[in-house]
């Protein structure tokens, strides 16, 4: 059995969903302000679209305050739950989106900052290495190709199979890029905590 | 690590298994302690991957949206959901929630008197008020553990039946409610709350006490 975590934010937040579980608004309110903005955040990273991003967040704690209950804290942090439910919520959006592209109103791509993603700003962004303003950090010690894939597979709906065939690369040397990316990302991490 | 293990691990901290594969995966993590944490370093460089995105700040009314979508009332709970204690009892945390009134509840116990043997303390918990009773057990779990759960599941219980209470509720439950439970020679208790006021001349602590 794994070990409990030993983070008191961590603690408290598995508390804060456990209250929620029970219904307590006054919970459901403190996470939010903890969570809010990196999930509204990830939300306009993935769908490039305020408007839309401000829905999918609606719709990922409504999820969150329904389901705070089943949260399982030997299978994940709290925020890590809270993230993958986001970007489920996103990546559902987006498969929606590709079938049916006359329903999105997707601001001009001009008119986009450059760190917005969606498909194809996800991949212009990751594939621009002098665009530093997602260099931030321990980010920017992941090698280019590494940090494209990751930005692809973490932030778009497509598959690894479909990031293979948009890099022209095999399957297996996306899933290694992903792998060393994520790696070092981890390397960097533990050297420098936050 | 096994390699084809490894790269289960990878796919999994970037939520890439399906539904099959990763109930299977979760069943290998239970009995694989290094296996577990490996994972958890990944999910962690996940997170902090998410955490470093540039920063936008959700609109200021959006709060309000989501809980206008919650609606009413401020108390539910999904019958399938694993109950509370259970969440709560896998860490093997010794106090569940308090909220306002129970802190000071709990501490109006410190000057109740104390049976020995197999009771414990009950205490109902409203907005300005809190009633408190003892509760006769036929049996008294041998350990720590098993005695936390046992307080937390009749917590539970009483919440969700508060007809079961050794003890009549002065109100409709209107404005929250909530049970503390303590066993006095475990020292241990169990509170749940919900939407409690806490009264304005005493100083209410809110939050987790592990």
């Amino acid at each position: 059995m794994p070990s409990p975590p030993k983070n008191a934010a961590v603690i408290e937040e598995a508390c804060l969903l456990a209250r929620m579980g029970v219904g307590d608004r006054e919970a459901f309110r403190e996470l939010y302000s903890r969570y809010s903005a990196p999930l509204f955040s990830l939300a306009v990273r993935m769908v490039g679209d305020f408007g839309q991003a401000e829905e999918l967040v609606q719709d990922t704690f409504l999820k969150i305050w329904r389901n705070a209950a089943s949260f399982d804290p030997r299978r994940s942090r709290p925020f890590t739950w809270a993230v993958t439910i986001t970007r489920r919520t996103c990546i559902d959006h987006l498969r929606k989106r590709r079938h049916n592209p006359v329903s999105t109103s997707l601001v001009p791509e001009e008119d986009l900052p450059r760190e917005f993603s969606s498909v194809e700003t996800v991949r212009r962004s990751a594939e621009n290495s002098e665009d530093n303003e997602l260099l931030r950090g321990a980010l920017a010690e992941v090698p280019a190709n590494q940090r494209q894939v990751l930005e692809l597979v973490l932030f778009s709906e497509m598959t690894q199979s479909e990031i293979a065939e948009h890099l022209e690369r095999p399957v297996g040397t996306v899933k290694s890029w992903i792998r060393r990316g994520l790696l070092e990302l981890r390397k960097t991490l533990t050297e420098s905590p936050p | 690590m096994n390699p084809q293990l490894e790269e289960l691990a990878f796919q999994y901290a970037l939520d890439q298994l399906n539904p099959s594969e990763r109930a299977a995966f979760e069943a290998r993590l239970d009995h694989d302690a290094a296996l577990a944490e490996w994972v958890r370093e990944l999910q962690d460089a996940v997170d902090r991957y998410v955490r470093e995105l540039p920063r936008h700040e959700p609109p200021p009314g959006l709060l309000a949206r989501i809980e206008a979508r919650i609606g009413h009332p401020e108390v539910r709970r999904n019958p399938r959901s694993p109950a509370l204690w259970s969440v709560v009892a896998r860490w093997g945390i010794a106090a569940v929630i308090a909220v306002g009134v129970g802190i000071i509840a709990v501490q109006s116990l410190r000057q109740a008197p104390l049976s020995a043997g197999h009771s414990l303390m009950v205490v109902g918990l409203e907005p300005h008020q809190s009633t408190l009773a003892e509760l006769p057990l036929l049996t008294r779990p041998q350990n720590a553990d098993a005695r936390f759960i046992q307080l937390a599941s009749l917590a539970e219980q009483y919440w969700e039946k508060p007809e079961d209470l050794p003890f009549k509720m002065a109100s409709s439950g209107q404005g929250g409610r909530g049970y503390a439970l303590f066993d006095p020679s475990g020292r241990e208790s169990a509170t749940i709350c919900g939407s409690l006021t806490p009264p304005r001349a005493k100083s209410a602590r809110r939050g987790c006490c592990p």
